[in-house]
């Protein structure tokens, strides 16, 4: 749980500017895909993809048509040219979809690469029952091993630190060179990953991962695609596509009938042209490239992502649990003022304040100290001496207990408020009118007392992140709800919740509210995304339909989320929301393209087929001959798909908006534009076929 | 006196797991698609003036084709999660 004491590890540095260190070679990417595109010709794997087996199948027709036209029976003139002209183009079909997806696949290959530079074999320090140490190869390491790794070992497995604080570097996974201290029993810094550099002192660590099954060979697997099985969305899908085809193949195959009856014989040829032109190939081409890019665009914002389901699930997100501190606000809370109560001075105040806070090494601590320093107070006492005393979710109270017997505490009022009772002392009524001020400033009011007198309130300021405001509102045109999380009484709540513009607050929140809150949210129905870090949020991650856990937790909530942020910043969440629904947009935005140019694909082939019946009327495009008709939209099928592969790869552009008004712009750009365009296209090959005599 | 074997039963047995092995499945695919091609072809050729007997039966495997490829997307509709 991200109490109030604790702080997230922030990485220095735009986000978007940083990727894994370890530099992703992407060249020769387009030349291996080229490569591996015609592997992919292989049957058994295009049969994985229905719609582009559909036209594998149909390019090995017309390339026996073109050496034998008149296989299926008499033909008019002799089409060699006409059909092998059709099979060439068929077949470019088939090898631009496999490119497309060749590509994507290189990408995460590429990265994938890059990750495996980093794991090597090393040795490392076993220790043994009888405590000493053994020198292994870390392959042979098992979860539940202890081992022992010291200043510039590579850590040679996954593990939780039993004993030790280590800076380790960690910008082999990260990309962040700033080393981040680990120690044991930390919510915040007790997990390491294996393939990450210890820099200084040592730590006894207990091995969490068997060989194989460590943190970078799951995400590995994942940016490859070896363990790539296909999402609910994808699934839904490729059932649409292939009842399309389906539909298409049983029409084509009985117009030959009507065609007959009309006196107007088709070639199985044309057929097989206008069945390819008719099923959905643009999406089915493209389908499984948008789904590889959608994981890469994951990765490469240093999330690791279980699964694409839940990539694909963060576009469908309706409710967001945030907590407060590291995600609406910065993680650090400052000291602002000292509000001196009971008749006390304020350089007393100051004082009390910094002997309460002398052994807090919390950054709020830190800051109480400065503060007193800076109005001059001083230790009355030697500190070697003194007795810290400190935080618990208890208690919530910390403090020092004084060499001559005196106790020093600092916490929330309430707390200190039955301290002070229980030492026989008796609260000063500006005690509740000093909480009230701070916390309707949004601020965090600390009670301060030293044995049974209570000497005033420190004033925590919060300060929320700069365009958290804006961030919310886009959610909240997504129409996605954001409900904040904290420790903090309902007033600060409030106050926080109102500035920052968050739906909904849970004030005073203890870890089992986040889960109740989650549970509440899913009996609406709703989908529920949180962050978390501590143990005792993995119940919470496990519940929520996205999981996001911080790099810097521990093993248990990197365990039970089903997203890992690398970088820690809790603030990611908002952004995993917008590339999931970008995934989700550019899957709706292609499919309705690729069904939209149908129409113009449909006027250009049907009168071409029947043209004998006197149909010539719906020639509509004018186009030169019925071959040349039937080629232009072959053609236009065909350059259509790699012409997409950057849309496919990179997603549609996202915009902050409602269901509805990304539908309706969906339906105006690639609706309309899926029936524009193609007719414009259609018109512009045909006339440069006509001219250069093919057709 | 035991006038019946099962030996023969045993064999056919035995020949029908090896045919339905992975690997086995395309070509016995094929043979039964050649077969069910000697009864479509003579009645197409029958039914029809203008085409020759190859003809015939280049078209009865188109057709096979079709309902094979009709079957697989009924698979694909069915059982989606396989592809």
């Amino acid at each position: 749980m991200t109490s109030s004491t604790q702080h997230h590890h922030q990485p220095g540095g735009p986000r978007e500017g940083r990727r894994h260190t370890p530099k992703v070679d992407m060249s020769g990417l387009y030349q291996r895909a080229f490569k591996e595109a015609f592997f992919k010709l292989d049957p058994r794997v295009m049969v994985k993809n229905p719609v582009m087996f559909v036209v594998w199948v149909g390019t090995i027709i017309t390339v026996l048509l073109t050496f034998n036209p008149g296989l299926f029976g008499p033909v008019p003139d002799n089409p060699v040219l006409f059909n092998g002209l059709i099979a060439i183009i068929l077949f470019l079909t088939i090898v631009f979809a496999n490119f497309a997806e060749a590509v994507a696949e290189g990408r995460g290959k590429a990265q994938a690469d890059a990750l495996r530079s980093t794991k090597s074999e090393t040795t490392a320090r076993k220790i043994l029952a009888d405590g000493s140490t053994e020198e292994v190869y870390s392959t042979s390491l098992s979860r539940g091993d202890r081992i022992k790794v010291i200043a510039g070992d590579v850590i040679p497995a996954d593990g939780e630190v039993l004993d030790g604080v280590a800076s380790v570097d960690e910008s082999a996974i990260t990309g962040e060179s700033a080393p981040v201290l680990k120690e044991a029993g930390s919510d915040v810094a007790s997990s390491v990953t294996g393939g990450t550099k210890i820099i200084s002192d040592e730590l006894t660590l207990q091995v969490t991962a068997d060989p194989g099954k460590g943190f970078i060979d799951r995400m590995i697997a994942l940016v490859e695609g070896a363990e790539r099985s296909k999402t609910p969305n994808e699934i839904a899908l490729t059932v649409l596509l292939a009842v399309l085809t389906l539909v298409f193949l049983i029409v084509i195959a009985t117009l030959p009938t009507p065609a007959a009856y009309i006196d107007s014989p088709v070639s199985v040829a044309i057929l097989i042209a206008l069945l390819v032109a008719l099923i959905p190939t643009t999406i089915g081409g493209l389908l499984s490239a948008i789904g590889i890019a959608g994981m890469d665009r994951v990765a490469q914002f240093n999330v690791v992502a279980t699964s694409g389901r839940a990539v694909e699930a963060c576009g469908d997100i309706n409710t967001l649990v945030l907590d407060k501190t590291g995600t609406i606000t910065l993680g650090n809370r400052l000291a602002e003022e000292f509000i001196p109560l009971n008749g006390h001075s304020p350089d007393k105040v100051a004082s009390v304040a910094l002997a309460a806070s002398i052994f807090d090494t919390t950054p709020e601590g830190k800051s109480i100290v400065r503060l007193a320093q800076q109005q001059g107070a001083s230790l009355a006492f030697d500190q070697r001496t003194a007795e810290a005393v400190d935080f618990s979710a208890r208690t919530r109270m910390s403090g020092t207990n004084l060499p001559d017997g005196g106790e020093i505490r600092k916490g929330a009022v309430d707390a200190i408020r039955g301290f002070v009772r229980s030492r026989g002392g008796h609260v000063p009524e500006g005690l509740d009118h000093a909480f009230e001020k701070v916390s309707r400033l949004g601020g965090t009011p600390l009670a301060l007392c030293q044995n049974d007198d209570i000497y005033g309130v420190i004033y925590l300021k919060d300060i929320i992140k700069p365009g958290i405001h804006e961030r919310f509102d886009q959610l909240r045109r997504m129409g996605v709800r954001t409900v904040m999380l904290t420790g903090d009484n309902r007033i600060t709540a409030e106050v926080i919740a109102r500035e920052a513009g968050v739906d909904d607050f849970v004030a005073e929140a203890t870890p089992e509210d986040k889960i109740q809150v989650i549970q509440a949210e899913q009996a609406e129905g709703k989908l529920v995304a949180m962050t978390g870090d501590g143990t005792n949020d993995a119940p919470a991650l496990a519940q929520a339909n996205v999981g996001v856990a911080m790099n810097s937790g521990t093993q248990a909530a990197k365990e039970a989320a089903n997203m890992v942020d690398l970088d820690s910043d809790p603030t990611k969440l908002i952004d995993l929301v917008t590339i999931g629904k970008q995934l989700l947009i550019t899957r709706g935005a292609l499919t309705t393209f690729s069904i939209a140019n149908d129409i113009a694909k449909y006027f250009a082939i049907i009168p071409a087929m029947f043209a004998a019946a006197g149909i010539g009327a719906l020639n509509i495009m004018g186009l030169n001959s019925p071959q040349s008709a039937v080629l232009s939209a072959l053609i236009y099928n065909a350059l259509i798909i790699p012409a997409l592969i950057p849309l496919a790869l990179k997603g549609v552009k996202f915009r902050p908006l409602t269901a509805n008004q990304l539908l309706q712009r969906n339906m105006l750009i690639f609706g309309l534009g899926g029936v524009i365009a193609p007719f414009i296209a259609i018109k512009l090959i045909d006339l440069i076929v006509g001219s250069v005599g093919l057709a | 006196m035991n006038r019946f074997t099962l030996r023969p039963l045993e064999t056919c047995n035995d020949w029908l797991e090896h045919l339905q092995q992975r690997r086995a499945r395309i070509a016995v695919g094929l043979f039964i698609a050649l077969c069910l091609n000697l009864a479509i072809a003579p009645a197409l050729y029958a039914a029809t003036d203008s085409l020759a007997r190859g003809n015939a039966y280049a078209l009865g495997l188109l057709g096979l084709v079709v309902i094979g490829l009709a079957a697989y997307l009924t698979t694909v509709i069915l059982k989606p999660e396989k592809f």
